[in-house]
């Protein structure tokens, strides 16, 4: 009886059932990958290990003996460290309170964190600029107050950076500690008061424990995105505030020390995937489909009762009775400093938007918070441009097609993952999801030398490329998150009902999937759509998109014609969001939505 | 309506489905499935008739499961065979295998229409237009929800959500209908009505069902006959009287109703051997069987309606706890170790069993049976 077909592994039943399928789901976006980014990347650490053509770490040796270089990594860390624990804080107390929302308000909220994720950063950017400026409103507010005789210095400083940072990251740490917050079961605080814990006690044992998973991905994510950021410190920051991307791209760009540019963006890309890969279990596990918010119990002895030091176990006993009553008087005020700390986090991440918004009606030939009267001139002068209509469509097109791009090769590679098992499955689940990750300075300088001296730079394909590759892990992660939570026994079923695998990819599963798709192809857009940092190093006369425009604006004049921008962006962001409401209520057959974030 | 006197198409029914009494026998033949190491279903054999109704019935884990998905396609076999209508169909993918299946969580297409999730089978064999709205009307009807075709499922009940997929997974005239544990979601009063109203439907369509269950009752009050799943091995299949009566073995004795195991001491003798409980001073005398060859301890089974007690001052066992329910009276006997479960029937006038009463205790030694120590 026992032969050799007996050990054959568990295969669940799935689309086609070689083991070539993987591979060929796999296929287009590995060789694209490869091409546009693992390449250029090797291309670039090589260059920094030679000089002349010949091996040398004289780059190194420079960079290391330069402490202005030390001071701008040290900058670097602290500004990531911090702008990660204020995150954190703010972060904290949203999700916890969405989480505790019914899910229809849930969902709004959600999507209210959402709208500043997918606004281009230029655009929140601008804003704080205008917000924080001597003249602007809060120093306004501030001065009728009376709580200071003369403006603050806010912007063009290390202040304008922690401010613009905190607010481009918080939606990045709010998602994570959501998504957490919303699995752990609400009974388990429930039972922890029938069992005589004060709400905040329990909370403190049970509940703050079971999100540790969400708090470390949250704050992975937000420091990695922190530590390669560009377009915020270079735009609110000062002088005195340089971080390593902007030390980069000014070797690039100003300075032509293109060596010392290679060995800097290998550090950065270095420190970058040391804390991706010590972080890496916990983000590989997106992939797997057990429930993975269990928390080990922590320091417990054999008898299973948790393990304190004598001195410890007395302390706990001393302070049993008063940190009791302390945690009952916090009882009182808990629910009402819960509900202003996410009220104020919420404004913090729509303020930029409010503002932003009457400035596009503005009247007056530069920027002035409140106008002074209201009118469509900064509109029609838009409309009138040839420059910015150019480059709107430009970003339309390249940003479009990149989009599509990104599906037809994101869509298939997010099955094969989902799907199948194979033995390079977490590897290029981590490759293809790295870009996210990755600084974009760091990709756009390799991608700059290795295109440098064809005639690639300044070309339209150049963008379509780049677009793809930083588009491609949005379409990934949120396909994969619509598959795995699609409910397979619908594809069972309609191949009881003889459907076969290709009818049934057509009549069940993509159909079901089309809200996801379309997830997929607007995030994919809108990265490509807001890319600055691409734009900074591929420009050229007839290849200038969008946000190179808006960059030069801003740095250069400051008018309300961003503002305006941002409106129109705002209208089609709307639209788009109406579109996916709309796609998801036609497949869902009139059923409560889900929200629009994966 | 006879949905097995209606004019079959023969474009849409040809070589898939066409059911009729002669049609629809399934054997699976020493089949097994390994998830690793473990044996998920362990070499069972089983033999279906056409047009019968056959539960498989298991606790989770026991592999009734494994079996229905091997049958239907969606699990691959480790070995063995799985024949249907005397032709080997391992290497059949389930789309062409042409078999209805009603699943637990229903998996009606949330983004179809009733009418379009029934019409669904019919459009995969090439039935068009008015051949369509006929059937899926006739199939409306067979499950009594004339006039829901233009709802979506998201608009109707569980239960009636459970009798379309049922529709469904018969529109197309499957030889053999296969359903896993398709009323477990149910509520219990619904799930009885739906036991009923599938019970008429088989009758009606005559297609072979296999039905997977871990509810005994279920099993035993819907099937023809009932195969008892446990570790992945087939423990017994039979009618349901087969089952209760003459279990084959102790897991089956234990599982299918009430049952208690008293342990006794074994003695062989030419063929035979005698049980001997000295606690209850009962002594019963069985054929030898395979199972009971070694051992000098085992077990004698006995239900609880075949231990008489009898009120008595001076007997030894003592009354521990009763349940009254109506018609009868479960009592809890304590007697030496040994603790029992006797159920009588309630008489009018006849006083009931009292917490603390001394009681005779007496086994209907013809209605008991031994088994091997190790069950």
């Amino acid at each position: 009886m026992v032969d050799a077909s007996v050990a054959m592994p568990h295969r669940r039943y799935t689309l086609g059932r070689g083991r070539l399928v993987p591979v060929l789901l796999l296929l287009p976006i590995v060789i694209l990958f490869s091409i546009g980014y693992v390449v250029p990347l090797a291309q670039l650490v090589l260059k920094s290990l030679q000089l002349d053509g010949a091996w040398s770490l004289k780059s190194y040796v420079e960079i290391a003996n330069s402490p202005a270089f030390l001071w701008i990594v040290l900058r670097t860390l602290a500004l990531a460290a911090t702008v990660t624990l204020v995150c954190l804080l703010i972060a904290y107390p949203l999700a916890y309170a969405i989480s505790k929302c019914p899910p229809r308000p849930a969902a709004f909220l959600l999507l209210i964190v959402t709208l500043p994720y997918i606004t281009s950063v230029l655009i929140r950017t601008y804003a704080w600029i205008v917000l924080l400026s001597p003249n602007g409103p809060i120093n306004q507010l501030f001065l009728r107050l009376g709580l200071i005789s003369e403006p603050l210095q806010m912007v063009f400083n290390s202040i304008g950076v922690y401010v613009g940072m905190v607010q481009v990251q918080l939606p990045l740490m709010v998602f994570p500690l959501y998504a957490v917050l919303a699995r752990v079961n609400p009974s388990l605080a429930k039972a922890a008061q029938s069992l005589g814990s004060p709400p905040t006690d329990a909370f403190l044992r049970i509940t703050l424990p079971s999100s540790m998973p969400g708090v470390i991905s949250g704050c992975t994510l937000v420091f990695l995105s922190s530590l390669g950021f560009y377009i915020t410190p270079e735009l609110l920051g000062g002088p005195d505030s340089y971080l390593i991307a902007q030390g980069i791209s000014l070797r690039v760009l100003i300075l032509g020390n293109f060596d010392e540019a290679a060995a800097q963006s290998s550090i950065l890309m270095l420190m970058v995937i040391v804390v991706f890969l010590i972080f890496r279990q916990r983000i590989a596990e997106e992939l797997d489909d057990r429930p993975h918010n269990n928390v080990p119990p922590t320091g417990t002895s054999t008898s299973g009762l948790s393990t304190q030091r004598p001195i410890l176990e007395r302390l706990t006993a001393i302070l049993h009775g008063p940190s009791l009553r302390l945690h009952q008087a916090f009882t009182v005020v808990r629910r009402p400093l819960l509900y202003v700390s996410a009220a104020l986090a919420l404004l913090f991440l729509v303020l930029p938007f409010v503002a932003v918004i009457p400035l596009a009606f503005s009247d007056a030939p530069y920027l002035t918070f409140p106008p002074p009267g209201y009118s469509l001139r900064w509109f029609s002068s838009l409309l009138k441009n040839t420059q910015w209509l150019d480059a709107l469509s430009f970003s339309l097109r390249w940003a479009g097609l990149s989009a599509l791009l990104s599906l037809a090769i994101g869509v298939p590679a997010a099955f094969a993952l989902v799907r199948y098992r194979f033995p390079a499955r977490v590897p290029v689940y981590l490759l293809l999801i790295s870009p996210l990750i990755v600084p974009h300075v760091v990709i756009a300088v390799s991608l700059f030398f290795a295109l440098a001296g064809s005639s690639l730079i300044g070309n339209p394909l150049a963008f379509a490329l780049s677009y793809t590759i930083i588009g491609t892990p949005y379409a990934v992660v949120v396909m994969i998150a619509g598959l795995k939570r699609f409910n397979r026994t619908l594809e069972l079923a309609a191949a009881s009902l003889g459907s076969s695998p290709l009818a049934t990819l057509r009549t069940v599963t993509l159909p079901l999937l089309l809200p996801t798709l379309a997830s997929a192809a607007i995030f994919a857009f809108i990265v490509g759509f807001d890319d600055v940092v691409f734009g900074l190093f591929l420009s050229g006369p007839t290849a200038t998109p969008l946000p190179m425009r808006m960059w030069d604006n801003i740095r250069l004049e400051i008018s309300p014609q961003i503002a305006v921008i941002a409106v129109l962006f705002l209208i089609v962001l709307a639209l788009l969001l109406l579109l996916r409401l709309f796609v998801g209520a036609v497949v869902q057959g009139r059923r409560p939505q889900e929200s629009l974030h994966p | 309506m006879s949905v097995s006197t209606a004019i079959v198409n023969e474009k849409a029914m040809s070589g898939a489905a066409a059911a009729n009494n002669q049609r629809g026998s399934v054997s699976v033949k020493s089949l097994t499935k390994m998830f690793g190491p473990v044996k998920a279903v362990d070499d069972v054999s089983l033999s279906i008739q056409p047009g019968e109704f056959v539960a498989l019935l298991g606790s989770s884990g026991s592999g009734k499961s494994t079996l229905l998905m091997m049958i239907a396609g969606f699990e691959a076999s480790s070995s063995g065979d799985i024949m249907l209508d005397g032709v080997r169909i391992n290497d059949v993918p389930s789309y062409r295998r042409g078999f209805g299946m009603v699943f637990q969580s229903y998996a009606l297409f949330p983004h179809m229409t009733i009418a379009e999730n029934i019409a669904y089978p019919l459009r995969r064999r090439g039935l068009r237009g008015g051949d369509v709205e006929r059937e899926v009307a006739k199939a409306l009807k067979l499950v009594a929800l004339d006039g829901y075709g233009a709802r979506l499922p998201s608009q109707l009940s569980g239960g009636q959500q459970q009798r379309v997929a049922l529709a469904r997974a018969l529109v197309f005239r499957p030889p053999l209908l296969l359903m896993d544990e398709p009323l477990g979601a149910l509520d219990r009063k619904l799930r009885q009505q739906l036991q009923m109203e599938i019970k008429l439907i088989h009758k009606e369509v005559g297609s072979t069902i296999i039905f997977v269950t871990h509810d005994q009752e279920e099993a035993l009050s819907m099937a023809d006959r009932v195969a008892v799943l446990e570790g992945g091995r087939l423990q017994q299949c039979g009618t349901p009287r087969e089952l209760y009566e003459h279990p084959a073995t102790a897991f089956v004795a234990d599982f299918i109703g009430e049952m208690n195991f008293l342990p006794v001491e074994l003695r062989r003798s030419a063929g035979e051997v005698c049980a001997r409980s000295a606690d209850l001073g009962v002594e019963v005398v069985q054929k030898a069987t395979q199972v009971l060859t070694s051992g000098d301890r085992g077990f004698l089974a006995v239900r609880p309606e075949y231990v008489d007690l009898t009120p008595d001052e001076r007997a030894t066992a003592m009354v521990l706890e009763s349940a009254y329910t109506g018609t009868n009276q479960s009592v809890l006997v304590q007697v030496g170790s040994i603790r029992l479960t006797a159920r009588t029937s309630v008489s009018p006038g006849r006083p009931l069993f009292q917490s603390g009463q001394r009681v005779r205790v007496e086994i209907e030694a013809a209605h008991t049976r031994v088994f091997p120590a190790a069950r």
